[in-house]
């Protein structure tokens, strides 16, 4: 099977249908991308769909070097930012006390491993955008520091920082969110 | 060693989930023993990175739909061949408001030329009822299409653009609103759909300029290279010179420039 670096230089060289292989292999992934940085599923759909557009018209930028991912995720999150450019009355991202509470359920309806895991997303949805994605990228699409630090261009050393930093923050929510439900 | 390096070794030993992993480095080990708070966060990093995450919602097969429709107008986009009309159907068609619209207006117009048969009235007087009506039909999509243009949804406002094509874009107000969304639209496919619908306005040389300059200040190539094939095909002799004088002091992206030239030598040809 072809590795996604191959294909996205196939794709260069002008066989473009091989996008479909890396989009049935990516779509997933991004649309779960965007959905957990704040938007609603109709934005990632499109964003989904821009990503890809935006794939197809900048593919001679993509130079090898780094893994197709991490470049795809960062033309996700360009995409993301042009689009709340264009639709500045829409909130990118929702705060704790506007999200979603699905968590109405006592403890004694709910496995507590569920309960645990409904308390670190709301938790997340707490932080600054630019932490939230950060431990995003890394908790859920496995992307590591050097990948990251590459999209948000910054250098290795700020990135652990800033990632040290939401993680105190993470926890810090966590346990807050934990010991008012308790 | 420091705080974040054994914070970034915890993350990388957890992302790749590899058991043979979990033995602790002597120096990281050596550091926890001397900083004991430390421990604490990273028993909290283990629970957050070991979670089951919680099931997120699908995503709908208009995506897929959307993807493939895209992919397939590719290749046509560097020819003349009308493309842009047969993936705008296909998006269309799963959704019910095109349909429903459709459906009003063959009603619509059946019940009213149905009641002119009816009465004994002379036949100018129907031609001038159904040119009312006509126009009625037709000022009622151009409502239609505004509303839809400005939806959030980019399969919504394609919707819109598909509807401001059945009025023949002779609405100033929708036409405004189009070339506001063609500039200014987050997604690129209603963007090309809009130079689509252009392309079949009998007034479009009056928006030449306009036109050309969205497509010289354009920043997407793909809306940009439709932009130019849209003026190259339709502007004069002289507009095109204009044009051609004004892309020549501007800086292009590779795959633009090589489009230009291709869009030149067919129409030198």
């Amino acid at each position: 099977m072809m590795d996604d670096n191959a294909l996205m230089t196939k794709v260069q060289q002008g066989e473009i249908d091989r996008l479909a292989i890396l989009f049935e292999r990516h779509h997933v992934s991004l649309f779960h991308y965007f959905i957990r940085t704040g938007n609603n599923r109709a934005a990632s759909e499109d964003l989904v769909q821009e990503t890809f557009v935006k794939v197809l018209a900048y593919r001679s930028s993509f130079s090898g070097n780094a893994l197709f991912k991490s470049w795809l995720f960062g033309i996700a999150r360009n995409t993301k930012a042009d689009y709340y450019r264009k639709n500045k009355r829409l909130n990118e991202h929702e705060n704790i006390d506007q999200a979603d509470i699905k968590n109405d359920h006592n403890l004694s309806q709910e496995h507590e491993a569920s309960w645990q895991t409904n308390m670190f997303e709301k938790a997340l949805t707490s932080l600054e955008p630019e932490q939230r994605e950060i431990v995003i990228l890394s908790r859920y699409h496995n992307l590591n520091y050097e990948e990251i630090a590459s999209m948000q261009n910054c250098n290795i050393n700020t990135l652990k920082s800033r990632m040290r930093k939401s993680m105190v923050d993470l926890k810090y929510a966590f346990d807050r969110l934990t010991r008012d439900k308790l | 060693m420091n705080h974040q390096e054994v914070i970034e070794w915890k993350i990388s030993q957890l992302s790749e989930q590899n058991e043979s992993s979990v033995e602790i480095p002597s120096d990281i080990s050596a550091y926890l023993a001397a900083h004991p708070d430390l421990q604490d966060e990273l028993d909290f990093i283990e629970s957050f990175y070991l979670q089951t995450p919680t099931e997120l919602p699908e995503s709908s097969g208009t995506m897929r739909e959307n993807f493939y429709a895209m992919l397939e107008s590719q290749p046509k986009l560097y020819s003349k061949t009308e493309s842009w009309l047969s993936m705008l159907k296909k998006w269309i068609a799963p959704n019910p408001w095109p349909q429903f619209v459709a459906l009003m207006a063959v009603f619509f117009i059946g019940l009213n030329l149905n009641d002119n048969q009816q009465q004994p009235t002379a036949i100018s007087g129907q031609s001038e009822s159904y040119l009312a009506l006509q126009q009625e039909i037709s000022s009622l999509t151009s409502v239609v299409a505004i509303s839809m243009l400005q939806k959030s949804h980019a399969s919504e406002r394609l919707t819109g653009v598909a509807y401001s094509k059945q009025v023949a874009l002779n609405d100033p107000k929708l036409n405004e609103l189009l070339l506001d969304r063609l500039q200014h639209d987050s997604s690129t496919a209603v963007r090309l759909a809009i130079i689509n619908a252009l392309e079949q306005n009998s007034d479009l040389a009056v928006q030449h300029p306009t036109l050309s300059e969205i497509a010289l200040g354009e920043t997407n190539p793909l809306v940009q290279m439709a932009l130019f094939r849209l003026i190259f095909e339709n502007a004069s002799a002289t507009e095109t010179k204009n044009l051609l004088e004004k892309l020549n002091q501007i800086e292009l992206n590779q795959d633009v420039e090589n489009f230009v030239e291709q869009l030149q030598t067919r129409f030198k040809a």
